[in-house]
């Protein structure tokens, strides 16, 4: 599903925190979202989640404004993919997923067939069945991480929103997890995520949103917009962008050179 | 090996495990409701004056279909305007006070919450203070403790609302004052109370008793229980999702603000309800979800009816202990803390962890 943001801005007591930002995001797009600590790049997720209230200009998902859409309508549009911490409450594997089904039941209902035939699915996607009775607290950062995104997968949005997935995570499993979100894309989702490292948009994103004070400074391929200049005018770090033909193509990455 | 067949043993165990998994909560489920009726007549059987066992079922049945008398008059006084009224004010007391400890603890995502967080207990106690030092009867006592009770957790819930702060950790700080603004106010009337009854009287109110327990009480109790009880656990499921926080809930579909404050409201009823009629009994609410948490894992689905159970089954064991086993009772609240305190250290220092994989 696509997301349109028009022309939106919000301030938070006094501090303008997005002025004005303009994107598109089509499905099958992973979108990585670039800038650094308090750009307002959770604000802007925020918005596009429907939790932000008070803000102005327009956001749409498929079409439709998520300020006049319901809790329910819009869970079953887009996904929210938080980071993943260490959880107070064990859950097991199966029952965290199916907590993504929610949205489609009533009030008093529990989750039945329909829906853990739904978390099975979400959980074979990510390859994560064999986990499913083991409890949250049990598996590795990474693991936890997949559990989170096949919630996601489970609620049935077409779009995920994903806050750093790649947090708190090893080298490895940054890059099983990134491996996963791409595959997403491919298939049909369309996904928005934040990440601290450009080389992750080198290497996963169809297309990268650079967010610096409140606005988006760079709007286009990796290859196109991402370069020394970008990531010096960002993060203010001199770096180098290089390139490695390798068997599996060329690929790109940073080094920094202070 | 044919690619296929490893996918379909594969396939065959893990039903077999979701089978056998689902048989063994339902098999706990079932000696823990077992274990509850056995405490139960237990409870009713055994004081100062027995009663047999066979008495006491065809007393229990005489009330629901004709039955010849076979038991002496006494038995019958003894068990129901004594006893039944006193063991039944223990299983409804001790499931409400876990019902509201559960779910204080998902909503407020920490599993250290026990039900007078908000100072529902607090403010019970000086309602119930108050109305001794008034000269107050019983039933004035009871709805005194009652009502301040709910307009302690009201005034908290309402000061939170208003602070700009995140908002359970706004309502565990504004709770906390009011907590400590109806504990000095309890300490004032005290100070002021007639020191030869009235004050022994308040300390005892305070201590928690099931003692004066009458029929009457029960229904007093049971009736704003039942209201507590049955939207929680309805909706038991969605209680899972609160445990994650505000915007992870949010975004799966959940109005967590008004879903948050018929959780304050069912737990805070529960809540108040019991320490009106028992006085103060700390603990329950504290240790019983952590020990269903160790049998039956953290899904809320099993969680809360388990919580009620194995609460009331707690609270009949207790109480017994508190009449039986010397001749001046030990006020609950005292004998609650004897046991909860070493079970709560045991959890504290890593015990909780054996229930790591519940596979």
């Amino acid at each position: 599903m696509p997301i349109e943001v028009k022309n939106l801005k919000f301030s938070y007591s006094g501090h303008d925190v997005l002025k004005g930002v303009d994107f598109r995001a089509e499905k099958g797009e992973l979108v990585s979202v670039l800038g650094c600590n308090g750009a307002g790049k959770s604000t802007l997720f925020r918005c596009i989640l429907g939790l932000q209230q008070g803000f102005r200009g327009d956001v749409n998902i498929d079409g439709s404004d998520v300020r006049t859409l319901s809790r329910k309508c819009l869970a079953s549009r887009v996904a929210y993919i938080p980071q993943s911490s260490e959880p107070t409450f064990n859950y097991t594997v199966m029952d965290a997923v199916l907590m993504g089904t929610t949205g489609t039941l009533g009030m008093t209902e529990s989750p039945g067939k329909k829906q853990i035939e739904s978390a099975r699915y979400a959980m074979h996607e990510l390859g994560i069945e064999d986990k499913a009775d083991r409890g949250v607290a049990q598996i590795s950062g990474g693991e936890r991480q997949l559990v989170l995104i096949a919630r996601a997968l489970a609620q049935n949005a077409g779009t995920l929103i994903m806050d750093e997935p790649t947090a708190n995570l090893d080298y490895g499993n940054q890059h099983h997890v990134l491996k996963f979100c791409r595959r997403l894309a491919e298939k049909g989702y369309t996904v928005l995520m934040s990440t601290h490292n450009p080389e992750h948009s080198f290497r996963y994103a169809n297309k990268v949103l650079a967010l610096k004070n409140g606005r988006i400074i760079a709007d286009g391929t990796p290859e196109k917009v991402l370069d020394e200049s970008l990531i010096e005018k960002l993060y203010g770090i001199h770096a180098r962008v290089t390139e490695t033909v390798t068997e599996i193509g060329t690929i790109r990455s940073c080094i920094t050179m202070d | 090996m044919r690619p296929g067949a490893g996918v379909l043993r594969q396939q065959m165990k893990e039903t077999m495990d979701e089978r056998q998994k689902k048989n063994n909560t339902g098999l706990k489920m079932a000696i823990l409701a077992l274990a509850f009726l056995l405490i139960f007549a237990v409870s009713c059987t055994q004081g100062r004056y027995v009663i047999s066992m066979e008495d006491f079922w065809r007393m229990l049945a005489s009330r629901f279909a004709e039955m010849p008398q076979t038991w002496p008059e006494s038995a019958e006084t003894v068990l129901f305007s004594i006893r039944l009224p006193r063991v039944a004010a223990a299983a409804i007391i001790g499931a409400a006070l876990s019902l509201a400890g559960v779910s204080y603890q998902g909503m407020f995502r920490n599993p250290m919450v026990s039900p007078d967080i908000l100072g529902a207990s607090t403010g019970a106690g000086f309602g119930a203070a108050l109305s001794i030092l008034l000269g107050m009867g019983y039933f004035v006592i009871s709805a005194a403790a009652f009502a301040f009770g709910l307009a302690a957790v009201f005034l908290a819930y309402f000061i939170s609302r208003l602070a700009k702060t995140e908002h359970t950790l706004a309502m565990i700080l504004s709770g906390m004052m009011i907590s400590s603004l109806f504990s000095a106010g309890t300490s004032f009337v005290k100070l002021v109370a007639d020191t030869q009854d009235q004050l022994p009287a308040i300390t005892y109110w305070l201590m928690g008793s099931l003692a004066s327990i009458k029929m009457q009480d029960v229904g007093f109790v049971l009736i704003p229980v039942m209201i507590g009880t049955v939207p929680l656990l309805a909706m038991r499921w969605r209680m899972n999702l609160l445990t994650l926080g505000e915007d992870e809930a949010e975004s799966m579909g959940i109005n967590t603000r008004s879903y948050r404050a018929v959780v304050v409201f069912c737990a805070t009823l529960l809540t108040a309800a019991s320490v009106s009629v028992s006085g103060m009994i700390g603990w329950v609410g504290l240790v019983i979800p952590h020990f269903c948490r160790m049998i039956f894992g953290y899904d809320y689905r099993i969680l809360v009816p388990s919580s009620l159970l194995f609460g009331a089954s707690f609270l009949m064991t207790v109480d017994d202990i508190s009449r039986i086993t010397t001749t001046s009772e030990i006020p609950l609240g005292i004998l609650t803390a004897f046991v909860g305190t070493p079970i709560f250290v045991y959890l504290l220092l890593g015990g909780g962890k054996r229930n790591a994989d519940r596979s």
